[in-house]
């Protein structure tokens, strides 16, 4: 056997090795990594959350006038602000439409719960379509004014106002209308969402 | 012409700047990879839901937006992409390489031979690399589908093929494959093109390099962003492509460099 040969099937057995192991490295990780499975629940079916239950009640798409109509206490916030922040806050509120979704968080135990980081509203996202966006601090603040986030009391429940905005040069009002909306309250280890069809919608 | 494309393709991959290039292309994916990839091993367990482990599709080399390597990979490629075949032509024909080879094959032959060689192991040389890191990276980092709520991953919504990124990022991924194959082999045949009108083999070898830095930056000058090469490439796509402008500059190169290259080449009367 010549040389040539030789180095070809020494070559050639080594591949195969590097194959096998990149193979197996690649199969193990992914199994202990998997894809998150995707969880959705319904606006109004109940579902566990970090030892409370949670509900999507209902959900709106709004425009920024409509979002000033129903929400006026926005209004109030902005003019405590003075005049001149007011007026920029407010240009800059119609460059967007808004979505929002009330939940009710309902402890039904005689203890109380505390999510920690995990269970924070604050940190829920808006996927709409091919969009997607976190929520407004200072209107989630404004419209969840004695919101903690830290958690529920024992036999207690509470309602918060999720709200999040995507600007109107990505998606028009009509469009947004269209949208299934997704309101994500976890990523990983699964993907468990609130699932917002156009038709459940007030508007 | 088959006999044509035989010897230039045999050309092409039997020499030393062929394995040079794609070593110092592997290179950067391979330093990717230890620099960029191994330390986000250490940080796969996660403590909170809305947060998302490492992915493939937003570590390895042509998805890791704002890394230093891609930056690095996707400039040099193309100066590497031409390393290997792209100054053949010049040397040919002042070699005499081409009297010899004109006597014995059709010229138009050998010149489309030559084109698709070159073009070839451009294509290679960008190609390897990214499967290469790719590989690597996919053996310690788990291939979890991209989030786009989470802002980890390069695309938004806009960008070209967004949704096929966040539903099947594998085929993304090979799209982009293909799309920089592409691109890496055409910009290395314009080291052709431009053969017969230089007679500086480095010069020719430069070529390529300068006519995409000189399109990226007139692109971003001119606000025709989407039209740089260097965006059309970058698979993060720091600006949101589309269909037309990846298209349309593919189909100027190649007209370009192949019209240029085979128009001259066929008028032009080598002297035995």
């Amino acid at each position: 056997m010549n040389f040539k040969k030789i180095m070809a099937g020494s070559l050639g057995i080594v591949g195969i090795v590097l194959i096998c192991v990149w193979g197996s490295m690649t199969y193990r990780i992914n199994k202990a990594y998997p894809n998150p499975e995707n969880i959705p629940v319904k606006l109004g079916e109940r579902t566990k959350f970090h030892g409370a239950f949670l509900t999507g009640e209902s959900a709106e798409v709004l425009s920024p006038e409509e979002m000033l109509e129903n929400y006026p206490q926005l209004t109030d916030t902005y003019e405590i602000m003075g005049e001149e922040i007011s007026k920029e806050m407010l240009q800059d509120f119609q460059q967007y439409n808004y979505m929002l979704v009330k939940v009710k968080l309902v402890n039904g135990t005689d203890c109380d719960i505390n999510f920690g980081k995990n269970g924070d509203a604050l940190y829920w996202i808006f996927e709409e379509g091919r969009e997607s966006n976190a929520q407004e601090m200072f209107l989630f603040q404004t419209l969840n004014p004695e919101y903690s986030g830290s958690g529920i009391k024992a036999n207690s429940e509470q309602e918060v106002i999720l709200v999040s905005s995507i600007m109107k040069m990505y998606q028009s009002l009509e469009e947004l209308k269209k949208q299934e909306i997704k309101v994500v309250y976890s990523y990983y280890p699964t993907k468990n969402y609130i699932s917002i069809l156009p038709e459940e919608r007030i508007s | 012409m088959f006999r044509a494309l035989k010897l230039e393709l045999y050309r092409a991959f039997h020499n030393g700047l062929y394995y040079f290039a794609l070593t110092v292309a592997c290179g950067i994916g391979i330093l990717h990879f230890v620099m960029e990839v191994l330390p986000r091993t250490k940080g796969l367990n996660i403590g909170f839901n809305m947060d998302y482990p490492y992915s493939v599709f937003n570590s390895c080399l042509p998805l890791d937006f704002g890394s230093f390597h891609l930056d690095l990979f996707y400039y040099s490629v193309i100066l590497l992409a031409t390393l290997p075949y792209g100054m053949s032509y010049y040397t040919d024909m002042k070699q005499g390489y081409i009297k010899n080879i004109c006597i014995r094959m059709k010229k138009s032959s050998y010149l489309a031979a030559k084109y698709f060689a070159t073009f070839l192991s451009g294509a290679l040389v960008c190609a390897i690399p990214l499967l290469l890191n790719l590989a690597l990276t996919m053996a310690v980092l788990p291939s979890l589908i991209p989030q786009q709520g989470l802002g980890i991953f390069a695309l938004n919504g806009e960008c070209m093929a967004s949704k096929l990124f966040y539903t099947h990022p594998f085929v993304y991924f090979a799209l982009y494959l293909v799309i920089d194959a592409v691109m890496a082999g055409l910009l290395a045949c314009l080291a052709l093109a431009v053969s017969n009108l230089l007679h500086n083999k480095y010069i020719v070898l430069f070529v390529p390099f300068v006519i995409f830095f000189t399109l990226q930056t007139a692109a971003v000058y001119l606000e025709f962003q989407t039209w740089g090469p260097r965006n059309i490439m970058n698979p993060s796509q720091s600006v949101w492509e589309n269909k037309e402008s990846v298209l349309g500059m593919i189909t100027a190169l190649f007209v370009l460099g192949f019209g240029l290259f085979y128009g001259i080449g066929r008028g032009k009367k080598d002297e035995l």
